[in-house]
């Protein structure tokens, strides 16, 4: 019984630790350890990464991913904060709010892929974005979307916008609507209230949704690989073709650790934004 | 005394329910007002009203002279105490004080010095450094306090900002309250739903029932004058006696045919044909001595007796009616299922006539 008592947490913990090692932890291990190693066998290496480093092509790809992911996060913030706001402060009628929640979920639990073809389907040259731009006289000729930055990233907002409404919208219902009645009380215009109250408080959800975002439009591949035709490559693109194609694990190895170091950077960084935001303000 | 705040006819429905229905109030400079009531009697909504975050259907609302029922809340020259205070909590307690100042445009150091001032006013000025959860209720209510004195408002709308306290502190709030409204000389509309509130710290009472205000008077006038049942059913505990007006008598139904002559009764001649008296408690006699040969006698069986320390209430039953009596100490030498005879002086009875 004593011995039970005693070997209890061991099994508690072991189980998920266990879990843990073999299906995240290793993985990551075989990556970064390929990614140091020589392509002919002969011990450990930097080459991979200096080959990375020191290439124009690398850090153009580079920059094209971390502008899409950054570009899309600020667009699914800018669209989802307003969207999270008439979810929860102006929507009374509960079942519509429901409905609006669940058309916001839905294309989430459909593919990736289906999704993506619908956007080419909707972006191409005699698609219903470009028509109707025309029907509204907006555009003289067909807009050029897919193959462009500006494609991958209206089917990458429409992919991730979720994540941000349903962060910010579950901050935004935590903050207290006394709050901003005090705030107009004491003399605040409505965007002084939203800017010394409602966004500090709602910092935590908009960093959190925006964290979300960023890391999955850094490393998605399917949309990008689909709307780009080939004419945009991002960094998860090119992965997929060193391993896939190129057969070279050794240095797709070495790109996947410097997206996810690049990635860890930035989420830090989003992460300081929201203390001193939260702290001061 | 020039009337500060005046509301005149306002009107609010949600669907099939009126919140308020044409209410009419005046509020003087540096008055202190409680609105009274039960849950849903439309006190809050009219606070609301007042302070802008309820948008009313019909009526005006002037301060000062100036309508200001169709300007946004940031615009009314008034500050409100909320009712779980609604303090900033990423902000410090001065930030928080600081928060009106700051926003009328006024420097970083002169907000922070006034912040201190309106702080030191409760109490709090060694505090500033603080966040609110770091804070008892006691203080929280203060910081709520200061932030919305801080502007110094003629008009400051207070919404029911001790119900969170516990009774000690409630009781020390409510004379420091009373004695901050003094000395500032700002006009207090205070919503409560606890009479004794109203009646420590209001200069006049509101009772509100149902979306209308059913009394305005001071806590004496609306304990002793009652303008309706309503009233004298909130308000205390009350005797409530049925009378029908026969000529020169005034004959109470409910107790097997006692009559009182209306030459006795303080309203003199102007008695009512039928209506309600109401008796309070501490003016039913148990046991009358001989100062009391002449009042009006009534014989009852004792079903109840309720020690609450300081004072003894006794029920009892006479014919229809259940009637209450107060009597001071512990030991009021009754048990239950004793007979018991009443008196009281009728110039101590209200009439409350009723239609038809």
């Amino acid at each position: 019984m004593s011995s039970a008592r005693r070997y209890a947490p061991v099994l508690l913990l072991g189980l998920p630790m266990a879990f843990f090692t073999a299906f995240f932890l290793a993985p990551l291990c075989v990556v970064a350890l390929a990614s140091v190693m020589a392509r002919d066998g002969g011990g450990f290496t930097l080459a991979n990464y200096t080959g990375i480093l020191f290439d124009g092509y690398h850090w153009d790809v580079i920059a094209t991913t971390f502008r899409i992911g950054l570009g899309t996060t600020l667009v699914c913030i800018l669209l989802g904060y307003p969207l999270a706001w008439y979810l929860v402060r102006i929507v009374r009628w509960h079942a519509w709010r429901r409905a609006c929640v669940i058309i916001l979920v839905v294309p989430l639990f459909t593919s990736n892929i289906v999704r993506s073809f619908g956007w080419m389907v909707m972006l191409g040259r005699n698609g219903l974005v470009n028509d109707t731009l025309q029907g509204l006289g907006l555009l003289d000729r067909p807009m050029r979307f897919l193959g462009t930055e500006l494609g991958i990233l209206i089917g990458m907002v429409y992919v991730l916008l979720p994540f941000v409404v349903l962060a910010v919208g579950n901050t935004l219902a935590r903050v207290d609507p006394a709050l901003e009645q005090a705030s107009s009380d004491l003399g605040a215009a409505p965007w002084q209230t939203f800017l010394h109250v409602t966004l500090p408080l709602t910092l935590p959800g908009v960093i959190s949704g925006a964290i979300m975002v960023l890391t999955l439009a850094v490393s998605a591949y399917v949309t990008p690989a689909l709307l780009s035709g080939g004419r945009v490559t991002v960094l998860a693109v090119l992965i997929f073709q060193q391993y896939a194609s190129v057969f070279d694990q050794y240095h797709g190895g070495a790109l996947s650790i410097v997206l996810l170091v690049l990635t860890l950077i930035l989420v830090a960084a989003a992460n300081r934004l929201g203390q001193a935001g939260g702290r001061t303000a | 005394m020039s009337v500060l705040l005046d509301v005149q006819g306002v009107s609010k429905r949600y669907g099939a329910h009126q919140a308020l229905d044409a209410v009419d109030l005046r509020v003087s400079q540096g008055e202190f007002v409680a609105l009274l009531g039960p849950s849903g009697c439309g006190k809050t909504s009219l606070l609301r009203a007042i302070a802008g975050f309820l948008p009313i259907d019909g009526g005006r609302i002037a301060i000062d002279g100036e309508d200001v029922g169709r300007l946004p809340a940031h615009r009314r020259p008034l500050n409100t105490v909320f009712q779980n205070y609604a303090l900033f909590p990423h902000m410090t307690v001065e930030e928080n004080v600081a928060y009106g100042p700051r926003r009328q445009g006024i420097a970083r150091a002169d907000a922070r010095r006034r912040a201190l001032e309106a702080l030191a006013m409760v109490g709090l000025e060694n505090m500033g450094a603080r966040y609110p959860r770091d804070m008892s209720g006691g203080q929280q209510q203060r910081v709520a306090l200061a932030r919305a004195i801080v502007n110094a408002p003629k008009l400051l709308l207070l919404d029911e900002p001790l119900s969170a306290l516990d009774l000690k502190l409630r009781r020390r709030m409510q004379f420091e309250l009373k004695h901050l409204q003094e000395r500032l000389g700002i006009a207090f509309v205070f919503v409560t739903h606890d009479q004794e509130e109203a009646m420590t710290m209001a200069d006049r009472i509101v009772v509100m029932n149902g979306g209308r205000i059913e009394q305005v008077g001071t806590g004496p006038q609306i304990y002793r004058a009652p303008a309706s049942r309503f009233v004298a059913e909130f308000i205390g505990e009350a005797n409530m006696l049925p009378f029908v007006r026969q000529g020169d008598v005034l004959r109470m139904t409910g107790l097997a045919g006692l009559d009182i002559p209306v030459g006795e009764l303080p309203v003199n001649g102007a008695a009512p044909m039928r209506g309600t008296a109401v008796l309070r408690p501490e003016d039913l006699i148990p046991m009358p001595g001989d100062n009391m040969a002449r009042a009006p006698r009534i014989d009852a069986r004792v079903t109840d007796v309720i020690r609450a320390g300081s004072h003894t209430m006794v029920l009892a039953q006479s014919a229809d009616v259940l009637l209450q009596a107060r009597m001071p100490g512990d030991d009021c030498g009754l048990a239950v299922g004793a007979t018991v005879t009443l008196a009281f002086d009728p110039a101590r009875l209200h009439l409350i006539g009723s239609a038809s």
